[in-house]
């Protein structure tokens, strides 16, 4: 046996090293979508603790999941305009999505004005707390990628970004119920 | 030797990107992780829940608009006009014009 030859590995090294790089900066990307998805999973289901294990009351209940709303929506408008800057999507990928997430933005912020009247004052603004609420689940609808046109050809991806997105419409599945349960809405 | 260098240059490469990237979803890990401790008062979590939506909804929409003006689908906002040096004092009122009734 002689002594290999290395001089090949040498000579594709860098074009390897940028694939590898490029494809570790897309698989990263996935990271990040699952990073909110696991986030997600694990405070939605049970993680919301008080002081003293105190009960948690519903209103108190529905400000803070629509707190964590907020919060959710304000990372993933974050990822998307990363992923714009480092050529990940394109203007106009990014555009349908951050219109869409500028707009929760808004009815969001006109369903927390509502819901800090407190229980009793937002009570007598049902209707239109259910009219917020209606109009963010709408621009979730809208945001799923065949709707959107997004061209997400990936598969892993589209499942990533759709589950982000439906993470959002989960926290208002939860506000709504938390609502009902106060005696907000009927 | 080279390879070496190269290859540990790679990996310094491959974990920053990953870091990058996780950065916003370990940041929304510890934030929603952080809104769900609250404390034994009833009334203060209702209003620090409500204060922060507010503020993070305003940051979003705040976030979108100024990519929207630095990729070039909204243009820049107009420059305020230059405030006065002096802080909490009015712009110099301009020199009186004369009046054309009057004879010193």
């Amino acid at each position: 046996m002689g002594t290999p030859d290395f001089t090949r590995f040498r000579v594709s090294r860098p074009q390897l090293a940028g694939e590898l790089v490029d494809q570790v900066r897309k698989t990263a990307k996935l990271y990040l979508g699952m990073g909110i998805l696991v986030a997600l999973a694990m405070v939605t289901f049970g993680c919301i603790h008080k002081a003293g294990g105190g009960q948690v009351t519903p209103f108190e209940k529905a400000v803070t999941y629509s707190d964590m709303l907020a919060q959710t929506n304000n990372s993933i408008a974050k990822g998307v305009i990363e992923a714009q800057q480092q050529g990940l999507i394109t203007v106009d990928q990014a555009k349908t999505m951050l219109t869409a997430q500028s707009k929760i933005a808004i009815d969001h912020e006109a369903l927390t004005k509502l819901l800090q009247l407190g229980q009793s004052g937002a009570t007598a603004q049902a209707t239109q707390i259910k009219a917020s609420l209606d109009a963010i689940r709408a621009q979730v609808n809208s945001l799923t990628f065949e709707n959107a046109g997004l061209g997400i050809k990936n598969p892993t991806s589209q499942q990533t970004f759709a589950n982000d997105v439906n993470s959002i419409f989960s926290f208002t599945d939860v506000i709504l119920a938390s609502l009902q349960t106060a005696g907000v809405l009927q | 030797m080279s390879g070496l260098t190269g290859g540990l240059n790679l990996a310094a490469e491959i974990i920053g990107l990953i870091e990058l990237a996780g950065q916003v979803g370990t940041e929304l890990y510890l934030k929603l992780t952080a809104i769900g401790q609250l404390s034994a008062d009833d009334q203060a979590n209702i209003a620090n829940a409500i204060n922060d939506a507010i503020a993070v909804d305003e940051d979003t929409q705040s976030k979108i608009a100024a990519w929207r003006v630095a990729v070039g689908i909204d243009p820049p906002l107009p420059t305020p006009p230059p405030k006065d040096p002096v802080i909490g004092t009015a712009p110099a009122a301009p020199p009186a014009k004369p009046d054309p009734g009057k004879t010193s």
